[in-house]
């Protein structure tokens, strides 16, 4: 024991404390990560439930849109460019869903240009069919954080997003997801 | 003109010379900030939400597009960078912040690594100033104190 | 068949190295150390395991044995042979495999390197550690990350294979392999620094004889970063080379630890202080590679790096308690007793710039881990969703960066124990003049701002003094100049300038445009001319691939593309076209395809400068490593113990030499003598306890 205490330099910090300090540090670090849980996704998909961000303004058609002038009917936003391939393959689906929302369904439609050109778009429609309102406002992509076009939201009656689709659209899907909705 | 002298005074003209290079190169940046430089350094500092680290200036997602345009529009209006920055929170959540906000307990983050610095800074200066050849050898009080010690621990 | 065989070579590698981790214990605790000599028996069949298992996986993978789940998940039938052969460690259980080969590869060179000191307890204790360490990664590969689970699959069935992103550049060959070895390397060090601890013998012995293996580790972990940066620069499409992520992170931590330890280490080497302190860095290094493992495998950080499977997670986070619990606690109970007496004589020397460095190093591992985890502590707080990213890091790692050039720049002039101020003006006389001139130049250019222009000046002071320790080595000892572990530092000091100069010229005058333009249509970007020639596509079995014909300025045609893959469930893939050049890059990328209608695009054109000085000076960093790891000159220890300070320079240079070979060279060439010629490169003595006994 004598001995210890000689070799033990003189007015220096232990290195006793020092591992005390340095153990503490690493057991509050420790800790943290044994209870830290994988953060959940944060992408649009976080707006499901909610309230759907408004939508209005002048449509590329020179019409007046207003998203809560809707409410009663299920909407479907859809948000897309000419110039994404994805949403020229889904773009026969919207116009079969356009069909079915005008007679048997409730369904109305909207898109919203994503970075685009709006005579392209006019364009596009007149190629591709398609008469639903069209609007080119950046900031709805912004409020509903679209992330990758196409991406589509569906807008209950009540005006609540109970659907998120992130990629192309299948009309059959929406079909079967408004119809076992309306009849609940 | 003695050698050690020229060389005092070579050093001078170094150091002036290297103070006058930097004056220019923080004085001279071209005028004021331009619309779309406004628009990069925003960009810059706020993150892309679906790709990690990359701001929404660097990354290629749809979402920085957005958050581009929206930035470029809101410049482009006059609205001044806090307005950008609140709207911005609002929307995507405070972790749109690449740069976190000196607030609560975040403030923890730029505090520690400076506490850091200053106390090892004075830790090494201590050691460095305090030992000098002879204090390396216990003086007459230590050993006094060590014998104190010992006699305490019994 | 496949599966049995890998399970068992796994299985068989698990035992041998409890066997041997067991029998060398108790060998070394009953003081049996004749014992000693089975556990190299252990550690040759831990070696054959590994092989054995690895190279099971391989044939595997190439005979498209889906009946093998982790086959059936990054193998498929069109995946090229290259990519095949890499694909082992593209996912998590294929990455422990590799992980796990490395480490066997290392604990048979330390047995086999040092066989004639079996019964030394000090190489007991660190073949036991090293053992330990294996049997955890055997262990995790029998428990959480099996790669030889089998799966049922129908007839026909090819799998996806790698994650596309690591499909499409060779690089990703060898990134991988590198950073394994450098992670890996660093377990030989921390073995030997706690047998060191557990023996009570912290002399210089066991530094002398781990030297060479940590700066190979290092060598190997700084091109493995390098070439990470290199592969996300050429294949991530977004322009940048470095993000911050937690996984980039967790590689450059240990690489700051150990950066900082081999620079410590020569104040032990020379004068014996910074025992505990080396051992405690070393002790940290290797915990950080764990943590680093723990980071990126357990998904509790977002990272594009991330291997999204949290069942390694708590394994490799006790591991990571383990280790670090039983460092600290031998650093307690030994570290005190284990001090030197020695002190630091003056504040301007070689040994308090050295600790100067150690503490900026550890500033910047702090900030790094801090950034990394803090996001944690703010949910865990009050819930708060933090981003922490370049801005952070930029603002409080630049200053730490400048300081560190400029310690670079005056530090290997220094000389040991005291400098005056005479002896620093000569020295460093050119390096300044160098530092001004590229200063001169770079606002010549039209170089701005004051962040840059100081990393210009500081990184041409720091790339003089190197160069003037290279030039007068060279000069004196002809091509051994180059060799050795300060000549090649120096090598390494040049390749860190040339880094740090891409960096702060490539960050600071980037530009970043897109134009939009149809078939035929040109723009123009920075004083280039972009054309768009045509659109095209090429397809095989695997992928899609259109891009289009970019021509820069006339002659030279650049294809950026976006790559579809068919079998993996992920969105389209920008793959960008370079035009690489020494003064500054050309970065084209595709965000989307061409349009279906018209063929238009819109091109994403990025003109950042110097970034080749930075994948140059990545390189000179690797072959200054090299040029380490060859023997210097043989030269005696500084005795350990502070001594009287000598009147002059010279005769403290005189009393350091003492190695009898002075009298040839003038007194300037004199005062930089122990600059030139650091190396210790004597055999270790057999009794090692206690400093170098001269």
């Amino acid at each position: 024991m004598d001995t210890e205490v000689e070799a033990l330099p003189v007015r220096r910090v232990s290195a006793r404390v020092v591992a005390l300090v340095v153990g503490v540090a690493v057991l509050g670090l420790f800790t943290l990560l044994a209870f830290a849980r994988p953060p959940a996704p944060d992408d649009a998909s976080a707006l499901l439930g909610g309230r759907a961000p408004a939508i209005q303004g002048e449509t590329i058609g020179g019409g007046q849109y207003d998203l809560d002038d809707h409410r009663g009917s299920w909407v479907l936003v859809n948000f897309f460019a000419t110039w994404c391939a994805g949403c020229v393959n889904e773009h026969p689906e919207l116009v079969e869903l356009e069909a079915w929302g005008q007679t048997e369904g409730n369904l109305d439609l909207v898109a919203v240009v994503f970075n685009d050109d709006p005579e392209q778009v006019e364009e596009f429609f007149a190629t591709r069919g398609g008469g639903w309102p069209v609007l080119n406002n950046p900031e709805v992509p912004f409020d509903y954080r679209v992330a990758q076009i196409p991406e589509t939201f569906l807008v209950s009656p009540a005006g609540q997003i109970v659907l998120h689709i992130e990629g192309e659209v299948a009309a059959s899907e929406i079909v079967r997801l408004i119809e076992s909705g309306s009849g609940s | 003109m003695t050698s050690s002298r020229r060389r005092f005074l070579a050093w001078v003209g170094l150091l002036v010379a290297a103070f006058g290079l930097l004056v220019v190169a923080a004085v001279d940046r071209g005028g004021a900030e331009s619309d779309s430089e406004r628009v990069q350094r925003l960009a810059d500092s706020y993150a892309c939400p679906v790709c990690s680290g990359e701001s929404v200036a660097e990354s290629n997602a749809a979402v920085a597009a957005t958050i581009r345009q929206f930035i470029s529009d809101e410049v482009t209006a006059g609205s001044g960078d806090a307005a950008i920055r609140d709207r911005l929170i609002a929307t995507y959540g405070v972790e749109v912040l690449l740069n976190p906000p000196a607030e609560g307990i975040t403030t923890l983050v730029w505090i520690l690594p400076v506490m850091l610095v200053v106390l090892g800074s004075v830790g090494i200066a201590a050691a460095v100033t305090r030992s000098s050849p002879e204090g390396t050898d216990p003086s007459a009080a230590d050993r006094d104190l060590l014998e104190k010690a010992r006699r305490m621990g019994r | 068949m496949n599966a049995i065989l890998g399970f068992g070579f796994v299985a068989l590698g698990l035992a041998a190295s409890i066997f041997g981790a067991a029998g060398g214990a108790f060998a070394l605790l009953s003081g049996r150390l004749y014992l000693l000599k089975t556990v190299r028996q252990w550690a040759l069949l831990v070696l054959v395991a590994a092989v054995g298992a690895f190279v099971v996986m391989e044939v595997a993978l190439f005979q498209r044995d889906y009946s093998l789940a982790y086959v059936s998940s990054v193998g498929s039938d069109e995946t090229p042979a290259l990519f095949n052969f890499a694909a082992i460690w593209s996912s998590l259980e294929g990455s422990i495999l590799l992980w796990t080969l490395v480490l066997a590869f290392y604990l048979t060179a330390v047995v086999v390197k040092f066989r004639s000191r079996s019964n030394d307890p000090l190489l007991g204790w660190a073949t036991v550690v090293m053992l330990v360490v294996c049997s955890f990664f055997f262990a995790l590969m029998v428990g959480p990350a099996n790669p030889f689970l089998t799966v049922d699959v129908p007839p026909g069935f090819s799998g996806p294979g790698p994650n596309p992103l690591l499909q499409n550049h060779i690089l990703m060959a060898f990134h991988p392999p590198f950073l394994y070895a450098g992670y890996v390397g660093f377990t030989v060090p921390f073995a030997f620094a706690t047998a060191a601890l557990i023996t009570g013998r912290v002399g210089e012995g066991w530094l002398l004889e781990t030297r060479r293996w940590t700066v190979a580790a290092w060598g190997f972990l700084t091109l493995g970063i390098v070439l990470g940066a290199w592969w996300s620069y050429e294949v991530l499409g977004w322009g940048g080379y470095w993000a911050w992520d937690p996984v980039e992170n967790a590689s450059l931590l240990p690489w700051l630890t150990g950066t900082a330890y081999l620079h410590s280490v020569m104040v032990q080497e020379r004068r014996g202080m910074l025992r505990v302190w080396n051992l405690s860095l070393l002790s940290a290094t290797f915990t950080l590679t764990i943590l680093g493992t723990f980071l990126t495998r357990s998904g509790v950080v977002e990272s594009v790096h991330a291997f999204a499977d949290g069942a390694v997670g708590p394994w490799l986070l006790a591991f990571f308690g383990v280790t670090s619990a039983t460092s600290i606690g031998l650093i307690a109970w030994r570290g005190d007793q284990l001090r030197s007496p020695g002190a630091i004589d003056a504040p301007v020397s070689r040994e308090a710039s050295f600790l100067a460095n150690n503490l900026l190093f550890g500033a910047l591992a702090f900030v790094v881990l801090l950034g990394t985890v803090f996001p944690l502590v703010a949910e865990a707080w009050d819930g708060t969703r933090l981003t922490i990213g370049r801005p952070y890091f930029d603002s409080l790692g630049r200053p730490l960066g400048l300081a560190l050039l400029f310690l670079m720049a005056t530090a290997p002039v220094l000389p040991w124990r005291k400098a005056s101020a005479e002896v620093l003006s000569v020295r460093l006389f050119w390096p300044a003049v160098l530092a001004v001139l590229s200063m001169a130049v770079a606002l010549l250019l039209g170089g701005r701002g004051v962040y840059p222009i100081i990393t210009f000046g500081l990184g041409g002071f720091a790339a003089g003094a190197a160069i003037r320790q290279v030039v007068l080595a060279t000069r004196r000892q002809g091509w051994r100049g180059l060799v050795g572990r300060t000549n090649g530092g120096m090598i390494v000091h040049l390749g860190v300038v040339l880094l740090a100069v891409g960096i702060a010229a490539s960050e600071s005058y980037k530009s970043d445009r897109t134009v939009a333009l149809g078939v035929g249509e040109s723009a123009s970007v920075e004083g280039h001319e972009f054309t768009y020639l045509e659109p095209g596509a090429d397809v095989n079995d695997r992928r899609l691939r259109t891009f289009a014909l970019i021509g820069i300025d006339g002659d030279d045609v650049y294809a950026p593309a976006v790559t579809t893959f068919f079998q993996a469930a992920t969105r389209p893939v920008p793959t960008p076209s370079v035009k690489s050049g020494l003064t500054k890059d050309l970065y084209l990328v595709l965000d989307q395809i061409p349009d279906p209608d018209d063929d238009s695009i819109r091109l994403r054109v990025i003109v950042r400068p110097m970034v080749m000085w930075m994948w140059v000076g990545g390189a000179l960093m690797g072959l200054g490593t090299v040029f380490a790891l060859f023997p210097g000159r043989r030269r005696r220890g500084t005795e350990p113990v502070s001594a009287p300070i000598a009147v002059d320079d010279a005769a403290i240079e005189l009393a350091d030499e003492g190695d009898g070979r002075p009298d040839d060279r003038s007194v300037t060439d004199l005062s930089t003598e122990s600059d030139v010629s650091t190396e210790s490169d004597i055999e270790p003595e057999p009794s090692p306890v206690g400093g170098d006994g001269h």
